[in-house]
């Protein structure tokens, strides 16, 4: 099972209503052919990602937010997991696409190249609504669940490296997603999140 | 920490509109810490790692709130791949709030080595801060750091010492 096929299942229902972060690599890239990029901030660095997804997911709590994660992002700082599931947003989704390298960097190996296992962790940082999928069919199922769904969940995607896969899309720079996404939540909550300036004297 | 500044601390923050705090505790922050988990307008998220509460209060920004990242001396390192990877090339402004161990009176030896870090690594990370030493100064620096970094899109930090850590 291949990440790009994978997101060909989950970027379709990804609508724009339901808010995505993306950590680094080819996630963005290959979701950005079925989402508009500048409403996905990306390349959150190694440890970020499921980190900003909580935050958002608490700040928000009546709308979808999905972690698209990896394998090498999220090992960097395991114990985010533990703190997601202490506080059990309802409304997160994370998604953690498992190759067992860091492909990016020279498709070295991670540690669930050797004996982690990160639904095993999940499930025992207290993520109980978590599963692997290790075929498009079981994927599709676990992130059908995982959108469905109102409890916090976790769908570990083992996937193989993708070697002869092209990007297609170019992606806005950070700072611009920083604004764009702002924008777009804005819209989506149909109220003023952000004011420009916020003085201290009259 | 005495009570006055325990007090001025949770009062800076919510006259700053923080309503969210991420925090890991540390030893002379503690009643913080408390009164912090008491205080109801704020969402509350304990973290395991100062990294994590950095990039929560990023996603909580994203939402609407006004975070604030409470966290100990040596969390300022621990946080800086976020801080730089995350807040800084993203620009989105959060607030720190960090007691400044080390800090000369601060006699403790195992200390000391804040005494040099800790303003250098700000400065570097291109963090504005101020200095709050007095339990008077403490509201004044919150509201202003917020209110600047919010402006500004730039993360900012109150650095806590003298008689504000008793």
């Amino acid at each position: 099972m291949k990440r790009y096929e994978c997101m060909s299942i989950l970027g379709p229902k990804l609508t724009d209503d339901i808010l995505v972060i993306t950590g680094t690599g080819n996630t963005a890239y290959q979701l950005a052919e079925y989402r508009r990029p500048q409403i996905t901030p990306h390349s959150a660095q190694l440890g970020a990602c499921s980190a900003i997804a909580l935050g958002l997911a608490l700040a928000l709590p009546h709308r979808k937010v999905v972690s698209l994660d990896g394998d090498g992002n999220l090992l960097l700082n395991l114990a985010v997991l533990g703190d997601i599931a202490n506080k059990a947003p309802g409304n997160l989704g994370i998604v953690v696409f498992d190759n067992e390298s860091y492909e990016s960097a020279g498709k070295l190996p991670t540690a669930t190249a050797g004996k982690v296992d990160l639904a095993a962790v999940g499930r025992a940082c207290g993520i109980a609504n978590t599963c692997t999928a290790r075929n498009l069919e079981e994927f599709g199922e676990a992130v059908e669940r995982l959108l469905k769904g109102s409890e916090l969940a976790m769908v570990v995607a083992k996937v193989d490296t993708e070697p002869e896969y092209k990007r297609t899309k170019e992606l806005p720079s950070v700072p611009e997603t920083t604004f764009t996404f702002a924008r777009h939540i804005e819209q989506l909550e149909g109220r003023p999140l952000f004011s420009a300036y916020y003085s201290t004297r009259k | 920490m005495k009570k006055e500044a325990v007090t001025a601390i949770i009062e800076g923050l919510k006259e700053a509109g923080v309503d969210f705090v991420a925090y890991l505790p540390d030893s002379l922050s503690s009643p913080v810490f408390d009164a912090v988990r008491r205080e109801p307008s704020f969402e509350v998220v304990p973290v395991s790692n100062e990294s994590i509460g950095v990039s929560a209060c990023v996603g909580a920004w994203f939402g609407g709130k006004v975070p604030v990242a409470l966290i100990p001396t040596c969390g300022l390192m621990a946080s800086a791949l976020h801080l730089t990877t995350v807040c800084l090339l993203w620009g989105v402004p959060i607030l720190l709030v960090i007691p400044y161990r080390g800090d000369v009176g601060d006699a403790q030896p195992q200390f000391w080595v804040y005494t040099l870090t800790i303003e250098p690594v700000l400065r570097e990370l291109r963090i504005p801060y101020k200095i709050a030493g007095k339990i008077e100064d403490v509201k004044p620096a919150i509201k202003a750091a917020v209110a600047s970094g919010r402006s500004w899109l730039k993360t900012t930090a109150v650095l806590l010492t003298g008689e504000v850590l008793g």
